[in-house]
This record gives structure tokens, sequence and C-alpha cells, in this order.
């Protein structure tokens, strides 16, 4: 499985596998040796001399290009300023951060919440270092009609979007400021409804072919937002054949329904796996969310335990997920 | 005179020797998904706990500038950190005073132009005042900053020194800052070999200010060392950065404890 690979190379995952491993054994008995090999990072070679703190010096041969989290110090040498782990392509040295802040591409799916209605556009907190703003030119309207934004418009512009909803959007511009410029021009983006949300740090959200995913075997719809930001909900009713016959998903119809328990239990399982997930290090994605889930049925684990961590090993979850991510990546 | 403060044979009260610094404890990350970098140091039984949140958009655009961000520092002391309970000080002179030799020893230290137009916000409070509570601050605010994954130019770590008697000593006791002798306290770049922040609140005897300052220094680079090591050599270094997860369950029973006991009376 494509996740599960990618999880062990990133080191987020190994180390998070690694602290739990620890965590556990001092519990027991009070050291810090490692016994249980299959929870080592030391399985993955070359890693050890890759992970640096701030202000460690990294070693370059001369001639290297410096990249982002490293600076030259006043004698000339190279240092790391984050925490995370060395990459070279060619002669472009930089460290990957074991985890940052979410700053923006084009192209990203996000989900945000808006917290100011201005003029013509709405500033959107999507969990970077400012807010991203919306503009009313850059929005979908109802019913799908396709025309110039008049002043009544303006005027209506609480009834898209109010201070509070969630909505997805994509990332259309980076401002030479660093601010964001956000779209929703599809209908696929827009207010967030009928859901949870499931905020974790946007290190283990790739960029992958499909972020807003009807997970088939689970019967839930989820968001992934490159900013880390997961929203999961019901399953929007498709209006008139019930089978999606346009681009532009105009004839998904979302707007808010009661949502029956068998599918809130639903929900809530899928976002307690995803944050089950990020606390083991793993990368969220439609795979990997719906092999917890089910991993977690067969258990018989209840959605709330999904959160506690001692449940998890005592059920068996956390081998269960060992051996996933071992066995793929062919160690 | 006052008691003796160093055996014959070099020892101190705790039994240390004089360039030795007490043991040092991190819990790094892990719990609170609410801010984005958390941590606690130990220095012996001196405890800080340290918050990050940011960079992020100012709460006032007053506070914002275009070309970088600011850093905003607050280190206040918990009611029950000090022998003496003292209950609604908040934001009195003192932690007024730290918090700008926080912010100041910081603001060196953070690469603030990347994040034009954003804050940084850094809580840091002693829970447990057993001497040097400045420099447990500042080693637990370096820990939470590296953890939000905040760039840096070096870790930033904080020692104290003191005179015993007429001896230098590193990482002053609370008996030993109550003794009376000169005290320093040193924050410094430890890679660089650069000093951040420098506060002597005492008068220093002649002749004394270069040791003192010198025993700080090392016992910088002694805190930073076992902070960047793992005790077990075979763990990734950075591993430190990485500790279990049951210590803010364990701060926070503490806490509540105390909470309880304090409405009892």
């Amino acid at each position: 499985m494509a996740w599960a690979t990618s999880a062990i190379t990133q080191l987020a995952g190994a180390v998070a596998l690694e602290r739990r491993g620890r965590g556990a054994q001092g519990e027991k008995e009070g050291s810090l040796a490692i016994d249980n090999p299959k929870l080592s990072v030391q399985s993955i070679p070359g890693l050890q001399a890759q992970l640096v703190c701030p202000g460690d010096v990294v070693s370059a041969e001369p001639g290297a290009l410096r990249g982002r989290g490293v600076v030259e110090r006043a004698d000339g040498k190279l240092v790391a300023t984050t925490c995370g782990v060395v990459e070279h392509v060619n002669k472009l040295l930089y460290v990957r951060p074991l985890k940052h802040r979410y700053a923006g591409s084009v192209g990203d799916v996000v989900v945000g919440r808006i917290v100011e209605v201005q003029t013509d556009r709405w500033a959107v907190e999507i969990g970077t270092a400012q807010l991203a703003y919306l503009h009313l030119g850059a929005i979908h309207l109802p019913g799908n009609v396709q025309r110039r934004r008049t002043d009544e418009d303006t005027l209506r512009i609480r009834e898209f979007f109010d201070e509070n909803d969630l909505i997805s959007a994509e990332v259309q511009k980076v401002q030479e400021s660093g601010e964001l410029a956000l779209q929703t021009r599809n209908s696929r983006y827009g207010k967030l409804q009928n859901g949870v949300l499931a905020c974790v740090p946007s290190v283990f959200v790739r960029r992958q072919a499909q972020h807003l995913v009807n997970l088939p075997r689970v019967g839930v719809m989820v968001v992934l937002g490159n900013n880390g930001w997961v929203w999961v909900c019901a399953p929007p009713k498709v209006a008139g054949s019930g089978r999606q016959e346009t681009i532009n998903f105009s004839q998904m119809d979302v707007r808010y329904q009661k949502v029956n328990p068998d599918m809130r239990e639903r929900i809530s399982r899928v976002r307690n796996s995803v944050l089950c997930l990020v606390g083991y290090g793993l990368e969220i994605t439609p795979d990997s969310i719906t092999f917890l889930y089910e991993q977690s049925l067969k258990l018989d684990l209840a959605a709330w335990e999904l959160l506690d961590s001692a449940r998890c090993d005592s059920a068996g979850l956390v081998e269960k997920l060992v051996a996933e991510v071992t066995q793929s990546s062919g160690r | 005179m006052a008691m003796e403060v160093i055996t014959p044979e070099g020892f101190r009260f705790d039994g240390r020797r004089v360039n030795e610094p007490r043991g040092i404890q991190c819990c790094v990350g892990g719990c609170g998904r609410e801010a984005d970098g958390y941590a606690v140091f130990e220095l012996g039984s001196t405890k800080a706990v340290a918050y990050v949140y940011g960079p992020m958009e100012a709460k006032q655009r007053s506070q914002s500038l275009h070309d970088r961000a600011t850093l905003s520092c607050t280190l206040s002391t918990a009611t029950f950190a000090t022998v003496a309970r003292n209950f609604g000080r908040k934001g009195d002179r003192q932690s007024q005073e730290r918090s700008m030799w926080l912010q100041q020893t910081f603001e060196s230290a953070i690469l603030l132009e990347q994040y034009p137009r954003s804050q940084i916000r850094l809580f840091v409070q002693v829970l447990q005042a057993e001497g040097s509570p400045v420099a447990a601050a500042i080693n637990a605010a370096t820990l939470a900053l590296a953890d939000a994954g905040i760039p840096m130019r070096d870790l930033v770590v904080a020692c104290t020194a003191g005179l015993l008697g007429r001896k230098p000593a590193m990482d002053l006791s609370r008996e030993e800052e109550q003794a009376g002798g000169a005290a320093v306290l040193v924050a410094s770049l430890t890679g660089s070999k650069r000093v951040s922040l420098l506060e002597v609140e005492s008068k220093v005897p002649e002749g004394f200010f270069a040791p003192l300052y010198d025993m700080a220094l090392q016992g910088c680079h002694a805190i930073a060392e076992q902070m960047r090591r793992p005790r077990n050599p075979d763990i990734q270094r950075s591993l430190c950065f990485l500790p279990p997860r049951t210590c803010l369950l364990e701060h926070a029973s503490e806490g509540f404890s105390l909470r309880k006991s304090r409405r009892k009376a």
C-alpha cells in the first residue's frame, strides 16, 4: 500500500512509532532500552545522521545551495533552524521540518473557518501565519449561475458565508506578501455541513489525487485539507438520477440534514481513526483511514476507544498497524 | 557568618560539585493539540511549562509589522510555585520584567523575518521555583519553540551561576540563592557561543565576575548537551524531543489536586 510505504520513510511517522515504544518501555521498567525492534527507527538505514535540532551543524560539501531551514552562521558553517531531517537534492540542501505551520501553495485543497466578513471578501482562518482571503468574485453562486457580481451580492454577502462557517476551498494564488487568495468556483467546494472537524498537523496530509473522497467501504465522505484540517461528514445526496453526471458537481445538493445515529457513529469512528493515525505518526489517506476503520471494527473497539492509546495497544491495533506498515514497505 | 555552603571535600548541600548542574528532564510535544508547541523543563525540582501559539494572524492590527513577525512573551509564576503563597498577583512588576527578558532573548534567536505580519505568542509558567526559575523558563520556551517548528538560529539555553562563599558554583538551588551570594543569569546561543541575555541583580565582588560568567556559560553548554542528546545513545538524538505522553497527564492531575486543596482552605 502506498500510504504505508510513504509513512515509514516519512520521518515523522517513524519517530512517532519510536516514541510510542519508548513511552511504553519507560513506564514498565523505567529504562529506555529498546528490545522491541519492530518499533525502532533503527530499521531505517541511513536515517541516523540525518536528524537535526536547531543550531546543529549540517555537514555539506562545498558549493552546496542553502535551502529552507538552513542558515549560515557567522563562522561560515551551515546550521539547521528547525527540528527535522536533512535532505539533499543534487546541490540543494534543506531541512524538512517534523512539524510546522501550513504554508499554502497554489492548487491545495484546504478546509477553513470564516472569521470575518468584509465588504467584498471573507477572511478565512486555515492555520497559516496570516489569514487567507476569499473574494466575492471567487465563489460559486447558488444555483450554478454564471454572472458578474453586483452590488446586491455585496449586500447579501452573509447569505453565502457567515462568520464561523466552515468551508472547503482551493488556494488560487499566493500573493507576494505571503497572503493566500482562495476560490470556491467549483460546487464541490463551499460550506461544510453534517459532519465533524479533525485538526492535525499539516505534515500528515500530503497532496494526493483526490482530496474530497467518498470512502466506499465506510460510507462516509472526508475532505482532506492540505492544511491538516480534515472534515468528516455524511455523503451529500446527488440530485436527479443519483449518479454524478457533470464535472462541476452542480447536482450535488448539500444542505443541513438530520444525520441518523448509525451514520453519526461511523462519522465519529472515522474522525477518531484520523486522530489515532496521527497519534502514531502515520499519513492520512483514504486507504489508511479505511484500513484503520476496518481493523477497529474487527478488533471490536468502540469509536471513543481509538483515542485512548492504552486501549488501542491492548486490543492489538498497534501491532496490526505496524505489521501493515513494515510489511508493505518490504521489511 | 552563614552556614558552611561547601564541604571541605568540595560538595554542596545537595551533593553536587560546583561545576555540576542539577538533573534535567525535558518533556516536549505530544500533548496539547491546541498549542503549536509545548514543553516542560525540569531543572532539579524547579519546573517550568511553556506553550507556543503561532505564527498566526495578530489579534490586533497594531501588533503586526509588515516585514517580520512580532513575538509576545508572558512569564508568570504559579501561586503555588514558591514557599510563600501569593494569590492574585498577576502581572506584577517582577513577572513583567522577566517577560521582557524572555522576549529580548528570543527576538534575537528566532528568524522573525520569515513570517511577516504575523504574531508568535509564547506563554511560560513556572510551576515550581526551587532556584533558577528564569533559567528553567527560558529552557522550556526553547524546547516549545523547537517543537512548534519555529525557525531559530540556535537553541537558546540558560543557566545561573553564583558565589558560594568565595567559590563560583553552577546552577543555584533555592537555598543557595537565598544564602545571599552574588549571582548571574546567562542565556546563550550554544552552538555559536554567543550570549543573548546576561542578568546580574546583585553586587559581584571585584575579580569574581569573569569566573562566574564562565561558570554560567559552561552550565549552558552542559544543559544544551543533555537537551540534545538522549540518555540512551542508541536512540536517535533528536528523539529527546519526543518523550512519553504521560507527562501532561501527571502535570494536569498535579494541578488539579492543588486546585482542590486550595478550595478546601
